[in-house]
């Protein structure tokens, strides 16, 4: 039983979030990175700007969904890199079924065939 | 100096967050961008060619600021910065430190009196303890920055934070205590009313010992916090001019 409801009214968000999950569920990452890897997975179909990431990113970390870590590797590379906390691990399971769910859905009324 | 100055100056004037938010915030973007810029050039893109991707790739609206500046503002956080930014000016850094030196003069001898202790409550001890770990913590801290001078972002924040838990333990206790003795000596007054004065004297000593050192400790540990997160805040500025000084 869970109480993650997908947002279809915010789409375009819901999705987001989902591929940042899905993307660091195979490990941390830094913010470059899943960019380019939601990118290249998707065959260029989702195409990511930073100035779109950052605040999905930064909210995830807040609900604690994933956790941003500096590390130092010298002075002037300080990089963050995400990873997918507990909490984010069952949400990421939520919205598979959850997005699994709608797609069925939206296949089947998008699918009809009127006679 | 970075190669992404430019984008990054533009960002930060549009980027409306309370330091030191806002310089982890470009940080983040600052490392990103290069480390964008060499996977594209590991990708056969020319020097050119990857600068103007990545510049693109990046293109930050202004929906996604506003939202970035959004989840940042924590009323908390956002008051405990400002508090640090309040004291700034050497005179009044100076009667900070002139309250704080007529504060221990005035307490310093009390508590280095023998008696101090023994006619504290038992809550003076745990009070201690607390005064200890703050200085502990602060000491460490300042080690950190001061001497080992390092200023790693992963750790910079790490540590100071404590002290305000810390000082919020220290009055806690003193508060805690002081109600308990009350409760106890009054159940000592109406059992046996001929010392009742005794009793009631005993408590007034004992509380009121625990309470300076409380009040004490809690003052010392918010000042540790305050001289720590001010050097931690410089830190933070410094790296992020330095992230967004003039190309020649």
């Amino acid at each position: 039983m869970t109480d993650f409801e997908l947002e279809t009214q915010n789409l375009a968000r819901s999705s987001h979030e989902a591929l940042i999950l899905a993307i660091l569920a195979d490990g941390p990452r830094h913010g470059y990175q899943l960019a380019l890897e939601i990118e290249e997975r998707s065959r260029g179909f989702f195409r990511f700007n930073h100035g779109t990431l950052y605040p999905i990113l930064h909210k995830l970390e807040k609900d604690g969904m994933i956790r941003g870590v500096w590390s130092d590797e010298g002075q002037r590379r300080k990089r963050k890199s995400y990873s997918l906390t507990a909490k984010g691990r069952r949400r990421h399971a939520d919205q598979v079924a959850a997005w699994g769910t709608f797609f069925e859905r939206f296949v089947e009324i998008v699918k009809e065939v009127k006679p | 100096m970075s190669r992404f100055t430019g984008l990054l100056k533009r960002t930060a004037a549009r980027l409306d967050l309370p330091q030191p938010v806002k310089s982890h915030v470009l940080l983040e973007m600052a490392a990103d961008l290069e480390d964008m810029f060499a996977a594209y050039q590991e990708r056969g893109l020319d020097e050119e060619e990857a600068a103007r991707r990545v510049e693109e790739k990046f293109d930050a609206s202004d929906d996604a600021l506003t939202e970035l500046t959004r989840l940042h503002r924590s009323a908390l956080r956002r008051g405990m910065d400002r508090f640090s930014e309040q004291v700034q000016t050497v005179w009044e850094k100076v009667v900070l430190v002139l309250i704080l030196l007529f504060v221990l003069a005035s307490v310093g001898g009390l508590l280095a009196s023998p008696t101090f202790f023994s006619s504290a409550s038992a809550f003076v001890w745990p009070g201690a303890i607390v005064g200890l770990v703050a200085l502990g913590i602060f000491l460490a801290k300042t080690h950190q920055l001061f001497i080992k001078k390092d200023h790693g972002l992963r750790r910079l924040r790490r540590g100071p934070p404590s002290l305000l838990l810390l000082a919020c333990a220290a009055i806690f206790n003193g508060v805690f205590g002081f109600f308990l003795g009350m409760l106890l000596s009054m159940h000592l007054m109406a059992v046996d009313q001929q010392r009742a004065g005794i009793h009631f004297m005993s408590w007034l000593l004992g509380s009121s010992a625990t309470m300076i050192l409380s009040m004490l400790v809690a003052i010392f540990a918010a000042l540790f916090w305050f001289v720590l997160m001010n050097k931690v805040k410089r830190i933070e500025l410094a790296k992020a001019a330095m992230l967004l000084e003039d190309t020649p």
